[in-house]
């Protein structure tokens, strides 16, 4: 399987399609040469599957579909295939990615590189399909390494960097690339469909260390009931994360040199004179950038930082972008019930030792279960977040950006549902 | 769809819409929907019509009705409308060309694995759908939504999702979604009571003396009674208009 064939040869040109962010992370797959797709269906995740399980059946791509009965084979199956070093590509949602849970610290744990792509949707109770990041940022502690993309092109891109970075030596471990529900997956935008042979320049075979082989035994994941040895192995699944900043790092020059899209661990927007930075991640960033640019009109100096590569956690970058400012306001599109937002207290530790950390880190939560932000709410942030600074005074907890036309319409539904 | 020769920093909710397609005017009294919000002096209104609407609208919005679910009856002999009111929006943006439209509905369908027959027929809508309207440009349109933000207070027992309030669903008037409606024929009815039985949605009563009675405010018109009547004795109409 491992012989490379033309089939996918699309011309000598990169190809400029509107593509939809399934399709776009489909093509990144096919373009991979991803050998074993095991799938299980969750909205909003479906489209993709549905785009390579065609692939497959007509022949366009050369890999082995299988449905599986759930999350957790899904996730076994990926995992295992991966250890005997065939190229794995997956995904799911959600519901699903906490279905499968147990498995992906496992995987991690048998150091099999794969690359899952997770199209975020908020998770129940309350059942909604839209969008926040409580899904994917439940899986930051289990040694994947995660990804999240802010557009179409990016998650088409990130899908074959996180191949790369995972599958390197000094790394080997699973990735995820988190593509936004409805604003990524079913949105079409411009997207450069990379030139298959391209890919394979950039993209070379994957040589696992030690495979399993049915004539040479190799026990992946083995118990260690003596503690040291669990703390050893952990410790060396988080140098090896660690590494993977470099790794990236390196992966990003020869993308950019390859297909003319540079990408650092974090994206800088208007943050060279700003005083008050946003830090955001993911789709909802780019709402963020239009707020940045309206008040850079109103003549406030405010930037936005956004987190590309979210693990590992590019601490160095973070704080050469949030070191000297005035005030950040870290925008969390998800929440840890009964603390907050779950990157605030992260940026906050890497800032707390500068001499110049920011005067005021403000924790803000907000567009959760894909809630819309106004200008006027990030407006509101940032308002919040100066009064502070001028005060000398720190937040006493998240903020949470809600609208008045919205506490209305909840109530009028609250009265509906109780009846009254 | 997003395309731009700049970056587009919009994302998810559109707030001051330039151009709003309304594919049945049932819409524009849904409480849920409110398609009008966020409209602008000067921005443009379509909706999928036989007949005028009266709306009250309080900004200056250039309305244009057309029956394009007569069209789409028409070429695919289904109301299938998504070709038609693509179609509609290409030609009043004047961004998007006849043949790129023709094209993007060939590819589109195509990647559904539709039939060739059927692709031919949506081209054929697309196109007459294309030349039903004008292209209405806009410029400096201004529309600043106000959002106040609020502090959320603890609600304490009413801050759980509990629904109490079972069989809410007659407070969603759903005929609205009908495009057909069915219509029983008392002549030809034997008050057999199969409809009542086979309705998807509980929308069908008998009166004393065992005949349907159909529940219009939600009745969503699947027609399932009209295919199951033994007597053929269920009628469909085109709904025109819902009030």
């Amino acid at each position: 399987m491992s012989e490379k064939s033309d089939k996918n040869g699309e011309g000598d040109h990169m190809v400029l399609k509107m593509l939809t962010g399934s399709q776009a992370v489909a093509w990144a797959a096919r373009l991979a040469r991803a050998e074993y797709i095991p799938a299980y269906p969750i909205t909003p995740q479906t489209e993709i599957i549905e785009i390579l399980s065609e692939w497959v059946r007509k022949g366009e791509m050369e890999a082995i579909f299988v449905q599986m009965e759930s999350e957790h084979s899904l996730l076994t199956a990926a995992g295992t295939a991966a250890a005997t070093g065939a190229r794995v590509f997956t995904a799911t949602s959600s519901q699903g990615l906490l279905y499968g849970f147990e498995m992906l610290y496992s995987i991690a744990g048998w150091r099999a590189p794969l690359v899952l792509v997770n199209v975020a949707r908020a998770l129940a109770a309350p059942i909604t399909l839209e969008p926040d990041h409580n899904d994917v940022l439940a899986a930051r502690d289990s040694g994947f390494l995660q990804f999240h993309a802010e557009s179409v092109q990016e998650a088409l891109d990130f899908v074959l960097l996180a191949y790369r970075v995972a599958e390197d030596n000094r790394v080997l471990l699973p990735a995820i690339v988190n593509i936004d529900g409805f604003h990524l997956s079913f949105t079409r935008e411009r997207v450069d469909l990379p030139e298959q042979s391209t890919v394979d320049e950039f993209l070379p075979e994957y040589k696992p260390v030690n495979p399993i082989r049915a004539s040479e035994p190799v026990a992946k994941g083995i118990p260690v009931l003596i503690p040291p040895l669990y703390s050893f192995f952990k410790y060396q699944m988080h140098m090896a994360s660690r590494n993977a900043l470099n790794v990236f790092r390196e992966a990003a020059k020869d993308f950019e040199k390859m297909f003319f899209r540079s990408y650092a661990t974090v994206e800088e927007y208007m943050l060279d004179d700003a005083d008050t930075v946003i830090v955001m991640s993911n789709s909802f960033a780019a709402v963020g950038k239009q707020a940045v640019n309206a008040m850079r009109e109103e003549g406030r100096k405010v930037g936005l930082l956004r987190i590309r590569l979210f693990r590992p956690f590019p601490t160095d970058d973070i704080v050469k972008s949030l070191r000297g400012k005035k005030c950040v306001v870290v925008v969390d599109q998800n929440i840890s019930i009964g603390k907050g937002g779950i990157t605030c207290p992260e940026i906050a530790e890497a800032l707390y030792h500068l001499e110049d950390r920011p005067k005021v880190i403000l924790p803000v939560i907000a567009g959760l279960g894909g809630k819309s932000i106004s200008l006027e709410e990030f407006r509101h942030a940032v308002r919040v977040a100066e009064r502070l600074a001028s005060l000398k005074a720190g937040p006493d907890g998240p903020l949470l950006l809600f609208r008045e036309d919205e506490a209305m319409l909840v109530d009028s539904l609250l009265k509906i549902a109780s009846g009254g | 769809m997003r395309l731009s020769d700049a970056p587009i920093l919009e994302r998810g909710h559109i707030f001051n819409p330039s151009y709003v397609l309304v594919t049945a005017p049932s819409l524009l009294f849904d409480p849920t929907v409110k398609p009008l919000e966020g409209m602008a002096d000067g921005s443009v209104l379509f909706v999928n019509s036989s007949k005028e609407v009266q709306i009250v609208q309080p900004k200056k919005v250039h309305t244009i009705y057309r029956d394009i679910t007569e069209l789409a009856l028409k070429h695919i002999g289904r109301d299938i409308l998504s070709a038609a009111m693509g179609a509609v929006a290409c030609k009043l943006s004047g961004l998007i060309s006849l043949q790129s439209l023709v094209d993007s509905v060939e590819e589109e369908l195509a990647e559904l694995g539709l039939a060739a027959d059927l692709i031919e027929k949506n081209v054929q809508l697309a196109k007459e759908c294309y030349s039903s309207v004008e292209s209405i440009s806009l410029r400096g349109l201004d529309y600043k939504p106000s959002h106040k933000v609020v502090e959320v207070q603890y609600m304490g027992e009413r801050g759980i999702p509990d629904l109490l309030s079972m069989g809410n669903t007659i407070l969603r008037k759903t005929g609205s979604w009908r495009v057909f409606t069915p219509i029983v024929d008392k002549n030809l009815c034997t008050a057999c009571g199969i409809c009542y039985i086979y309705c998807p949605e509980a929308c069908i009563s008998l009166d004393e003396q065992g005949y349907p009675v159909i529940n219009y405010n939600n009745c969503k018109g699947c027609l399932v009674c009209t295919v199951e009547c033994p007597r053929r004795a269920i009628k469909t109409e085109r709904e025109t208009i819902w009030s």
